[in-house]
């Protein structure tokens, strides 16, 4: 089965927060290599384990994937902050 | 380890032992003492080649762990290599099943086709061994 490709900012918030790929993978329960096929998106991961990605960042899930290439994620809060606003 | 790398010890290593055993056999034929010893060279290559690319990578441990040990990335990867290596596997041991049957029959001259059936079983429990797994367990298909 073909699968689409799916976009992240792991590498982006992994960096932000100042952790390596072993703690990550430590924290979310995979071998660190595969956070890197992550960060490269090479992989797709299942919806558990997005859940738990997203859960170890504390941010929902939408932050984190996408299946549109990402923005900076500070673009991401400003829309949704005016959105709210309206 | 490049991925370029790895490839030459996995085609270092099947090459080593393919002449290992050419040579083996070669000397067992002619009783020639350097077929043996180009044969027992051969081997220290063999386990040499397999020492790196299976040992030093990892790559030994992965396939040989529990599934239940592996990620989901590593189960995928185990699962696809797995799967390519049945079907090789399988293929292999039919065609040197079929390819001695057919030497021997050659060599004493007469027609004899009492693996022929054997042969048959093994190429259908080849195909449907993994249905029939599924079928064994699973709840709906």
């Amino acid at each position: 089965m073909k699968t689409r490709k799916l976009f992240n900012r792991i590498s982006v918030l992994r960096q932000e927060r100042n952790i390596s790929r072993k703690e990550l993978a430590k924290k979310i329960g995979v071998n660190f290599q595969t956070v890197g096929y992550l960060e490269r998106e090479e992989y797709n991961p299942s919806l558990d384990l997005a859940f738990r990605i997203s859960e170890c960042f504390g941010l929902p899930i939408d932050l984190v994937f996408s299946t549109e290439p990402m923005r900076p994620l500070s673009e991401e809060l400003l829309d949704r902050k005016s959105q709210n606003g309206k | 380890m490049s991925r370029s790398v790895r490839r030459a010890g996995v085609l270092l290593n099947y090459g080593s032992l393919v002449l290992m055993l050419v040579f083996f056999y070669a000397a067992k034929q002619t009783h020639a003492n350097e077929f043996l010893i180009i044969s027992v060279l051969a081997l220290i290559v063999t386990i040499a080649s397999c020492l790196y690319v299976h040992g030093k990578t990892g790559l030994w441990r992965l396939v040989h762990t529990n599934i239940e040990n592996l990620d989901e990335r590593e189960t995928q990867v185990v699962h696809i290599s797995l799967r390519r290596s049945y079907s090789a596997f399988s293929i292999l041991c039919l065609l040197v099943i079929l390819a001695s049957e057919l030497i021997e029959e050659y060599m004493s001259g007469t027609i004899n086709i009492s693996l022929l059936p054997a042969f048959a079983c093994l190429l259908y429990l080849a195909h449907t061994l993994p249905s029939s797994l599924i079928a064994w367990t699973e709840r709906e298909v």
